[in-house]
């Protein structure tokens, strides 16, 4: 029994955050899982704990169960009136995840991770290539002729990497490279040196200094990568968007890039259709057809007082040479909403695509969202109108939009205001 | 197809999968499991007792005879991490990637292979 509770309290420790992931089977204190642990730990079993700790079931079929002594009844110990006693749960099957292996270098930040497999490719199937795609921000040090440290610049890369199952990652891929403005820059070098000497406790510091700047001026931000397969085998999409601000060529655009199986660029960046009118074009989302055709979609408004930052969903196909078949066009947009964060998927057996999106509205002064559904032809024209995904305006976080093998789709939300998350389907 | 705002049904009953003071953002749902059934979401926590943590959590969500449930979460995504993000080969493979925290401040982007 000497050996019970150090083993019983080690696998405790070593997933001491268990509890936190149960989102389905309960989510119990850390305070009377310890309780449960060594109380029951003492009665001898260690083992189950460790089930309802959340640890997988690989895991806890290494550790060699120890059996009670024979004829020895195993009663758990009573509760006293201070402790709140709970029920024994039920073994907890969880999902089992391989190695964590690094994708990126060190970096300042790291941000919108985007993953996308060949799935209609019986051949990506088999070999399960996937693609990253993310940006991530880097401080690129600059010294003076004597060698001392002046200041860092903020530099936002755009990479992608093929990621192979029980593979070394392919050389990530530089797609795109987004510098701080000269003005910018010229500024940080007339701040104080103490800011930008490298100093650990000073670094985060120095970030949110930074990225506030760029807030204030509204001149640089980050990327959000979407990417997709297309049935070719040999290409890829990824579509990001980035700006900097201070001319009229500098706002917002939507584009992507081809990449190669081994993940290389294959040419410039190709990007969707603007107007004379158009402001900001954000948050893209790709879809691909069985032909390979791939609807882009992303969110735009005009730089004119009627429509500024009244964003609607526009949409724009191109076949898997990177090429558009056609212009721009309106997916959605509502006269007294700006419409945001479109999702898509491709609905094989319905032969449609289904576009969502949020419609967040001021309802008794404060925001409120609900999410539009609206189903679109294959070459990415709306039929008939839009519908309701979720069936009220409570606040809501991002959403994604996903559909399966069987043609069921699913959306999932945040739902901040009552600290819930749901999740609809159909 | 239906008038405009009219709840035509097309998506099935909410299904909660969080529990109450759980804040979770940014979900990310993908096609997963054998025959290409059901979804693997992750999401990003907001760790309110602790400022500005995070960290990523995932469930797999499965069809029965009678109704969707949420039958397997991750045993561990990432603590400390976010900005999760995940995909699927439809079949019988997913991979999910986040931000990490490091501890002397910077990032790094990781990720996980997961089998059903």
């Amino acid at each position: 029994m000497g050996k019970i509770l150090p083993e019983t309290a080690g696998e405790y420790f070593g997933l001491s955050e268990a509890p936190r992931h149960q989102s389905v089977a309960g989510v119990i204190s850390r305070r009377k899982f310890l309780k449960y642990a060594f109380g029951a730990g003492a009665a001898g079993a260690g083992v189950l704990l460790a089930r309802t700790l959340g640890v997988s079931l690989e895991t806890v079929e290494a550790a060699p169960p120890i059996p009670p002594p024979p004829d020895e009844e195993i009663v758990p110990p009573p509760c006293r009136k201070d402790e709140i006693c709970i029920e024994e749960p039920k073994p907890i099957e969880t999902l089992n995840l391989g190695e964590t292996f690094p994708i990126s270098d060190k970096a300042s930040e790291t941000r919108g991770a985007s993953i996308a497999f060949r799935a209609t490719d019986k051949r990506a199937v088999a070999d399960q290539k996937a693609l990253v795609a993310w940006h991530q921000l880097d401080h690129i040090p600059h010294y003076d002729k004597n060698g001392q440290l002046i200041y860092y610049e903020g530099v936002y890369h755009l990479y992608s990497e093929v990621v192979q199952k029980g593979k070394e990652p392919s050389k990530k891929v530089l797609l795109a490279e987004i510098k701080l403005s000269e003005e910018k820059e010229e500024r940080a070098k007339q701040l104080p040196m103490r800011v930008y000497v490298y100093e650990e406790e000073q670094q985060e510091k120095r970030r949110q200094a930074e990225l506030n700047q760029n807030a204030e001026g509204g001149s640089l931000i980050l990327v959000r990568p979407e990417s997709g397969w297309t049935l070719n085998p040999d290409t890829l999409w990824g579509f990001v968007w980035a700006w900097t601000t201070g001319n009229e060529k500098g706002w917002p655009r939507v584009g992507g890039w081809r990449i190669s199986d081994e993940g290389e660029a294959r040419g410039g960046m190709i990007t969707v259709e603007e107007s004379e009118h158009t402001y900001h074009q954000l948050y893209p989302s790709v879809a691909k057809k069985r032909d390979g055709a791939i609807l882009v979609g992303w969110q735009e408004d005009e730089n004119t007082p009627e429509y500024e930052f009244m964003f609607r969903i526009k949409g724009q196909i191109f076949n898997q040479e990177g090429k558009s078949n056609g212009s721009s066009f309106e997916i959605l947009r509502k006269e007294d909403a700006s419409l945001q964060h479109p999702q898509l998927v491709w609905v094989e057996k319905l032969n449609r695509f289904l576009l969502t999106c949020m419609d967040p509205r001021w309802i008794g002064g404060q925001p409120r969202v609900r999410l539009l559904g609206q189903w679109l032809f294959g070459d990415g024209k709306p039929e008939g109108d839009s519908f309701l995904v979720s069936k009220d305006f409570r606040d809501k976080s991002n959403h994604s939009l996903a559909v399966n093998a069987q043609g069921e789709c699913l959306e999932a939300w945040g739902n901040r205001r009552r600290s819930l998350w749901t999740v609809d389907f159909g | 197809m239906g008038k405009d705002g009219e709840d035509r049904t097309l998506f099935g009953p909410t299904l909660q999968i969080a529990q109450e003071g759980q804040i979770l953002t940014l979900p990310k749902a993908t096609a997963f499991g054998p025959n290409g059934k059901g979804f693997l979401v992750v999401a990003d926590q907001f760790l309110p007792w602790q400022s500005q943590q995070r960290e990523v959590v995932g469930v797999r969500v499965m069809p029965t005879e009678r109704e969707w449930v949420v039958d397997k979460p991750f045993s561990s995504v990432a603590e400390k991490g976010g900005f999760g993000g995940i995909g699927s080969n439809g079949s019988d493979f997913a991979l999910a990637a986040w931000e990490q925290r490091l501890e002397d401040g910077g990032c790094q982007l990781l990720a996980r292979f997961a089998i059903p």
